[in-house]
């Protein structure tokens, strides 16, 4: 069946991108390539050319080669302290997309029909890849060309609420409703999508966070810094691909209101909601960047949108 | 109206606060009404549910619409 057949793609994605198994090729790599050059799958070689194109966009605030810095504080966190700026420093020297180096050039797109042809070596002890911020993403894509090949043309794939693609429609009504929920308050919704043939992806860290000396510290990493992303609340953002939308959302959380303006107003094809903690009150006023006002439904009194492009 | 007193009884304050009261409300009902007109909702789906990447992974696609 070809419904099931494309989740149990998701299984494949797993054990090939995460860094909690042993024997993904990730993990693999990651134990292996700063000693000497590793094959790397033509699936793999794919997904590090969409990486380096959203890092180079993005600046560095999209990285996936962060792998040093989420374990400094992952360890941290569960000693129950917060790292100090040195052993920061320590992990940033061993972070970044730079630190890979390609035997031959990633770009040539022949090199992906051929296996075996593509190795990559990290050029430090502790450089590692984890793409928390895109697997998912990755992993709706992948599902999706299943489905799309098999003809199935409505329906909506998410992978934990937080990332979706809607393709096609829901019961004639020119998308599919999707609720974004309340930052402040989870349990209700605070605007209403209407997605058609787009990702949607969304970033907060009023979920996931842990408090240190009286400082609460989220868990999106700027791997610039190597410090907690905290300028804002939320980001949702939209986009062609999962891969994409997914990537982003982390990547504009850390860049901010401003710079995630910025790059929507570069890049049409994005649709961002950039919502920034509330000045006073429990009021938001998420920013809507490229996002058609006919597509857009505030269902809360507690928001004041304003709106850029669309 | 069982908390008003008997001026307010008798100069008819009371009748005109539950008339107020009740004209609120129903222009609340009303307001609700329209500005949800328009917003799309959900209707029945058909969903397939999976365990990956530690979170629940989920296939929607519409049934037929019967009603609405």
């Amino acid at each position: 069946m070809v419904a099931s057949d494309a989740l149990n793609s998701v299984h494949r994605v797993d054990r090939q991108l995460s860094v909690y198994r042993e024997t993904s090729e990730v993990s693999r790599l990651n134990n292996a390539a700063a000693a000497a050059p590793q094959v790397i799958s033509a699936e793999l070689a794919w997904l590090l050319r969409v990486c380096w194109d959203l890092h180079q966009s993005t600046a560095g605030a999209f990285d996936p080669a962060v792998q040093s810095v989420i374990q400094l504080w992952s360890g941290c966190r569960s000693a129950g302290r917060i790292p100090d700026s040195s052993e920061v420093a320590a992990a940033l020297a061993c972070c970044g997309l730079d630190k890979l180096e390609f035997e031959k050039s990633a770009d040539d797109e022949s090199l992906l029909e051929q296996p075996g042809a593509l190795r990559v070596s990290y050029k430090l002890a502790g450089v590692g890849l984890n793409f928390g911020a895109i697997g998912k993403g990755w992993g709706i894509d992948r599902a999706m060309d299943i489905l799309r090949d098999a003809g199935l043309n409505d329906c909506l794939l998410h992978g934990g609420y937080s990332s979706l693609y809607a393709c096609g429609e829901h019961a004639g009504q020119g998308g599919w409703p999707v609720d974004l929920k309340n930052p402040l308050f989870t349990d209700k919704a605070y605007l209403t999508l209407l997605l058609r043939d787009q990702a949607l992806a969304t970033s907060g860290s009023n979920v996931q966070f842990f408090r240190s000396g009286g400082k609460r510290y989220g868990h999106i990493l700027d791997p610039r810094t190597g410090w907690p992303a905290e300028q804002l609340l939320s980001v949702s953002v939209l986009a062609p691909t999962a891969a994409e939308a997914d990537a982003l959302s982390t990547a504009f959380y850390v860049m901010g209101l401003e710079k995630s303006r910025e790059y929507c107003h570069t890049h049409p094809s994005i649709g961002a909601i950039l919502t920034p903690p509330p000045s006073r009150g429990r009021t938001l006023a998420p920013v809507l960047c490229n996002i058609p006002p006919d597509r857009v439904f505030i269902v809360s009194d507690d928001v004041h949108a304003d709106s850029d492009g669309g | 109206m069982t908390d008003a007193s008997r001026r307010q009884f008798l100069t008819g304050e009371a009748v005109l606060k539950v008339g107020r009261e009740l004209g609120e409300r129903a222009a609340d009902r009303i307001s609700d009404a329209v500005s949800g007109l328009g917003r799309p909702r959900a209707f029945d789906t058909l969903r397939l549910e999976t365990r990956a990447m530690a979170c629940t992974w989920g296939l929607c696609s519409t049934l037929e619409r019967t009603n609405g």
